[in-house]
């Protein structure tokens, strides 16, 4: 009992003191990029022993300590709700990071700021460790939007590339249409129920208005990247690619799932937001399956998938199965992570190039990468007993055996189909071939800081899903009996994809180019969906703000209506009613005359 | 109260009877040392307010904002060290007699009982900034600023006296703390609607309110630097004192009398926000922002709910700390780059790396990052205003995200991007400089450790 | 979205900067004396709307730099000795004093809550502690948490019924 709270805190604090060593130690060293990642791992380590106790006993706990303050009826603490998904996230969220710190201390040992780069690491985890454990809406928001904050320093890191300014800008942007729907749902829980904690709010009512639920869904839209609010995460990747693999494995997006998850009990019996729900990931996941198809940077391509897989956890939540997205968000962490740090490592092997056209045949040159990338891929794509498997497989049955929306279902199962093709697609490029990059680089692999983590992490991808669904309780009753050709079905449609692909990939080696087709282009330009929807709307505003706002209104009409009309009217009357027209002479003259008058009248 | 009111009038013997290489020294000291006699007026044991005398008093609204205008003080000396350098001695005490008239005259409005020596002294603190504006400021546009600034506020005050006068003879008392106890509802005629905007306008005005703002900007961007940090901080929230004071006596017409103006505002905070997106000078920007989080306090008093009073109490204040930072970092640039131009400032976070982190900080809170007491101040706004109607959800919303992406794209305009190449012998970023941003982030910090001392009168 | 709106934003400052302004602006850039003439516009017919900003410059740029002379300038003063006194004495009253002082009697203010008229939620923090040292105490001492009686029966002195 009491070692469930200890460690859980004890977790915190470790992971807050390398921020707090740098009151202490102001100058630069050397080792502080290695003591982040240590103490990260410390903090795995002790949080594992939590995790343990709660996979023993089943104890889900409220941690509530600090008074904030009260405002009338509403009270503030600081409290931590150590419970199933907590308790859970927590080390695989470390787990993660941890590999990810030591993989970005050899991809960033050029950097100059390395140590702020890992303090910005480090606060980005802890931001969202904030958010995962809060316990009342307010704790929450604090996690949410440093999560949003870290993100937008973290992708703006090179900040003397505009593109990367712009990005940052970007998900900022998304990020606060987003919490538009978050603050929507705290003023709405404020007034109908006088709460913000959790168990209070869920003990509450559990059948509320559409307009709290809306307002979940549009916030967890902006941060989980869902179809609409999409854009940025592409974006993204003009960040280091340590922060992609941070900001796709277990933080940042999956916040928005993983909010959706906290508020289940007040969705489960709502069944319109639920078909909001699917058919919203629905879209997401075929929309971005589709976008990865013809893309040629590797890193956007992972992006995408990471995208597509936020959708499918959207689809899960629409089928109310929040247990089984959470399991996927865990085990998602895990392979996709790894599968940026394989592109991290080829990337910076080839100096730099991410041009998927122009690698090839690094199966021979980096052995460990391709043979990671490949697991990972795998692993993505949901190959039976990697650790995709665990979830995905589970998640296509119960989408199929569910009695909801057939199309949605539909458009779900051929977007993994999808996975498979564009999984494919960066086997076949990178690995496979004969290699296209220009002369050969120095391409050396043998880097126990780029080995270890990404050995952690095959690892993490081959057996966690077992691991985690083996040592779980299953929350829900699973599907327990189907047909066979449904249980088949996710296999069927991703054994598919692969043997399209790899068709399609050889047969794309030998035909002369075309011109490309509309479908490509729909693929290869985002939907065109920068085009309608990123141009049109900020030009909009932006010359609402100038021409309206600015010039029409305030520079002219506010002008012209009170100032300056006052002063001509009084400029007006003045010169109308004074006497004084400057003619000096006309006066002199009167005034001679006068005394002309004067004198002659008195002589 | 003379506590207060005496040791800031002796300021002006310490700086006319020091020596001239002390000045700044005598007055930073003295002025912080103020600071310390408003802590106990926070200590508010009674049920009441703390009543000193029968002309001064102070409750948990107008401490805050009296703590806000003392602090501003030292840090507006502090702040306008560079800018005078070159001044003979005599005008810099010039400058800080203005400066300390000013401070003394914010006092005493703040403290005042009576609502027509609030008046008087609402009044005179337009002589000092008048001053301050046109006499120091750097462009010959000050003294068209000088003149919007006079007349805006004057012609929006006048009949607030004569309302005043009205309301004197027919309640036989301004005393606040009596209205208090014996106010009469306001008979529903058209005079009353009449009364009612003769009162509130003068604090529209000063707010301002959105179409009655065009002094701002002008008279924000030709002020010297204390001259912004003042009006900005503390002389906006003059406003905000006054409407909150003055509603009490005021229903119920404001009920019907709000609609109109929450809807300018609401509409008004969209458009200023808006322009501060296309604005490329740096303090005109941080003016426009001002105008858009006034609008929000604005909504917050007419709603008339505790909320939405804690809400403006705890974003007045809040406010006051974040533009005044602002105001000092655009004039830090300034000081460096000569020129209020963003584009001609870009990537300075190569050059001043302390400085982008004091930019990064006032950006965030600028935005409401939470848990900042900006966030506390504008999330309650946004709650009283959703829960008078559902539909402002979508202008509050809307400005929020404006709000963010102005901030940020003053951040990113300014401190990162390709520095230009007329940039060269840029100073390092001095120790005064970043005390002074460091006085105004830790109040923001430490105030957003205990919040409840600036919720005003319903918390 | 944000990528439009940036670009957008530099393009139009840029093509702001190089058709309206530039004779001016360099003109006002390399000299410091010549700012103060600005020829009127010759088409005084069609003018744009006065801008409202029109300089943004500093009057004065020539720069000294202050480290020639003091390389631990602090931004104060020119003279060494006064710039080090009066940071020595921003810092201890603004931080020593103030800062510390104050925020150390904020922290022990006591929360008195008021609206005017005494309410019955005063003092909240007070009686949080106290409820808490309270359950503390029966916890220790194997007491319910909880009793239906608020306060001990037996102690409480009730009027004799006298008839």
């Amino acid at each position: 009992m009491n070692l469930y709270t200890s460690f859980m805190l004890i977790t915190l604090i470790i992971l807050s003191l390398p921020l707090a060593t740098n009151i202490l130690y102001v100058h630069k060293n050397k080792a502080y990029a290695s003591y982040v990642k240590l103490s990260i791992a410390y903090a795995f380590i002790t949080s594992i022993i939590p995790t343990t106790l709660f996979i023993f006993s089943g104890q889900e706990m409220i941690i509530s300590n600090w008074h904030w303050m009260i405002m009338q009826t509403l009270k503030l603490t600081l409290s931590f709700k150590l419970d199933y998904f907590s308790i859970l996230f927590v080390p695989v969220a470390l787990f993660v990071t941890w590999s990810i710190m030591e993989f970005s201390m050899w991809y960033m040992h050029a950097d100059p700021n390395i140590n702020q780069f890992f303090k910005y690491l480090l606060m980005f985890l802890i931001t969202m460790l904030i958010l995962v454990t809060a316990n009342n809406l307010f704790q929450l928001f604090i996690g949410w939007e440093g999560v949003g904050i870290m993100s937008f320093l973290l992708i703006g890191w090179w900040y003397g590339r505009t593109d990367a300014n712009t990005a940052a800008l970007q998900a900022i942007l998304y990020n606060r249409i987003g919490d538009i729907g978050f603050i929507l749902t705290m003023a709405w829980f404020l007034m109908y129920s006088n709460t913000w904690e959790f168990q209070q709010l869920f003990m509450l009512d559990n059948n509320l208005d559409m307009l709290p639920l809306v307002g979940l869904l549009v916030a967890a839209t902006g941060k989980s990247a869902q179809f609409g609010l999409h854009p940025w995460l592409p974006s993204a990747m003009e960040g280091p690619t340590p922060v992609s693999a941070l900001l796709h494995s277990s933080t940042m997006v999956v916040a928005g799932i993983f909010l959706l998850i906290r508020f289940h009990p007040l969705m489960e019996n709502n069944n319109n937001i639920q078909t909001l729900m699917l058919c919203l990931g629905a879209i997401t996941t075929l929309f971005t399956a589709i976008c990865a198809l013809t893309q040629n940077d590797i890193k956007k391509i992972v992006a995408f998938s990471t995208s597509s897989q936020l959708g499918l956890m959207m689809v899960t939540m629409g089928i109310n199965q929040p247990y089984l997205a959470f399991l996927h968000i865990c085990n998602h962490a895990f392979f996709k992570a790894m599968l940026f740090m394989c592109s991290g490592s080829i990337i910076h092997s080839l100096n730099d190039e991410q041009d998927i056209r122009k690698m090839g045949g690094l199966f021979k040159a980096m052995p460990f990468t391709s043979s990671s990338l490949i697991i990972g891929s795998l692993a993505l794509t949901g190959m039976p007993f990697l650790t995709g498997f665990y979830s995905k497989d589970l998640i296509i049955e119960s989408t199929s055996t569910s009695n909801t929306n057939a199309w949605a279902l539909l458009i779900t199962l051929i977007a993994t189909s999808l996975t498979a093709v564009y999984s494919t697609r960066i086997i076949f490029y990178v690995l496979l071939g004969q290699p296209r990059f220009i002369s050969m680089p120095i391409i050396n692999e043998n880097n126990p800081l780029l080995i270890n983590p990404i050995k952690r992490l095959v690892i993490g991808s081959i057996f966690a899903g077992f691991f985690l669904s083996f040592n779980i309780l299953p929350m829900n009753t699973p599907q327990m009996t189907m047909p066979t050709y449904l249980k088949l079905m996710a296999m069927a449609v991703t054994l598919l994809g692969f043997v399209l692909a790899m068709e399609l990939n050889i047969m794309t080696n030998n035909l002369k180019l075309k011109i490309p087709s509309s479908t490509f282009k729909f693929s290869n330009m985002l939907g065109f969906f920068p085009t309608t929807m990123h141009r049109p709307i900020p030009l909009l505003n932006l010359y609402m703000g100038q021409n309206t706002a600015s010039s029409l209104l305030d520079l002219t009409w506010l002008e012209k209506t009170m100032p300056k009309i006052m002063s001509k009217t009084q400029m007006t009357l003045s010169t109308t009613i004074s006497n004084q027209k400057g003619l000096i002479k006309l006066y002199f003259m009167s005034f001679i005359a006068s005394a002309l008058m004067m004198f002659l009248l008195i002589s | 109260m003379l506590k207060i009111i005496i040791p800031t009038i002796m300021l002006f013997p310490v700086i006319w009877y020091s020596n001239s290489t002390m000045i700044w020294i005598n007055m930073t000291s003295c002025s912080l040392m103020i600071n310390l006699m408003t802590l106990p007026l926070l200590n508010q044991a009674g049920n009441n307010s703390n009543n000193f005398s029968l002309t001064f008093f102070s409750d948990s609204l107008s401490s805050p904002l009296l703590m806000l205008t003392v602090w501003l003080l030292p840090l507006m000396i502090m702040a306008s060290q560079h800018h005078l350098m070159k001044e003979s001695p005599t005008r810099k005490k010039l400058y800080l007699s203005m400066l300390i008239s000013l401070q003394m005259f914010l006092i005493m409005t703040f403290s005042a009982t009576e609502l027509i020596l609030f008046y008087i002294l609402f009044e005179a603190t337009l002589i000092p900034t008048l001053i301050i504006i046109t006499r120091w400021g750097n462009q010959t546009e000050r003294l068209n600023a000088g003149l919007y600034f006079l007349f805006y506020t004057l012609i929006g005050s006048l009949p607030l006296l004569v309302a005043l006068i009205y309301v004197q003879i027919s309640l036989g008392s301004l005393n606040y703390l009596v209205m208090n106890m014996w106010f009469q509802d306001m008979s529903s005629s058209w005079s009353s609607n009449l009364l009612w905007l003769a009162c509130i306008m003068a604090f529209m005005v000063k707010m301002p309110l959105y179409g009655l703002h065009l002094w701002l900007p002008k008279a924000h961007v030709e002020a010297p630097i204390a001259g912004s940090m003042v009006l900005a901080a503390v002389l906006l929230k003059l406003g905000g004192y006054g409407m909150l004071r003055l509603t009490i006596i005021l229903n119920p017409t404001t009920k019907i009398m709000a609609y109109p103006f929450i809807m300018l505002c609401l509409w008004g905070m969209i458009m200023t926000s808006s322009i501060c997106l296309r604005q490329t000078d740096l303090k005109s920007l941080i003016a426009y922002s001002s105008v858009s989080h006034m609008a929000l306090v604005i909504v917050a008093i007419l709603m008339q709910t505790p909320w939405s009073f804690m809400g403006a109490t705890a974003l007045m204040i809040a406010h006051g700390l974040t533009s005044s930072m602002l105001f000092c970092l655009a004039n830090s640039n300034y000081e460096r780059i000569h020129s209020r131009t963003m584009l001609l400032a870009r990537g300075l976070q190569a050059f001043l790396p302390l400085m982008a982190t004091w930019w990064l900080l006032a950006s965030l809170t600028n935005l409401a990052l939470p848990p900042f007491i900006n966030l506390i101040g504008e999330l309650f706004v946004i709650m009283a205003s959703f829960s008078w109607s559902n539909v402002t959800i979508t202008m509050t919303g809307l400005n929020m995200l404006i709000t963010a992406l102005y901030s940020l794209y003053m951040l990113t305009m300014t401190q990162r991007g390709k520095f230009t190449y007329h940039i060269h012998n840029i100073k390092p970023s001095h120790t005064r400089e970043n005390t002074l941003m460091s006085m105004h982030m830790l109040p923001l910090i430490m105030l957003t450790f205990n919040p409840k001392i600036i919720m005003g009168l319903t918390y | 979205m944000a990528g439009g709106l940036l670009g957008l934003c530099a393009r139009r400052l840029l093509v702001a900067v190089a058709t309206r302004g530039l004779p001016a602006a360099r003109i006002r850039w390399e000299s410091g004396s010549s700012r103060a003439v600005v020829a009127p516009s010759p088409v005084a017919g069609k003018r744009p709307p006065e801008p409202t900003m029109r300089w943004q410059e500093d009057p004065d740029t020539e720069d000294e730099n202050p480290y020639e002379k003091n390389p631990d300038f602090h931004g104060y003063d020119k003279d060494p000795v006064l710039d080090v006194w009066n940071m020595r004495v921003v810092f201890f009253f603004g931080f020593s004093i103030v800062m510390v002082l104050g925020s150390t009697f904020v922290a022990y203010l006591p929360d008195y809550k008021f609206v005017g008229c005494p309410r019955e939620d005063g003092m909240q923090e007070w009686s949080r502690r106290e409820a808490e040292r309270l359950v503390k105490y029966r916890e220790a001492n194997g007491l319910p948490i909880m009793e239906s009686n608020c306060f001990d029966p037996s102690k409480i002195q009730l009027p004799e019924d006298e008839d």
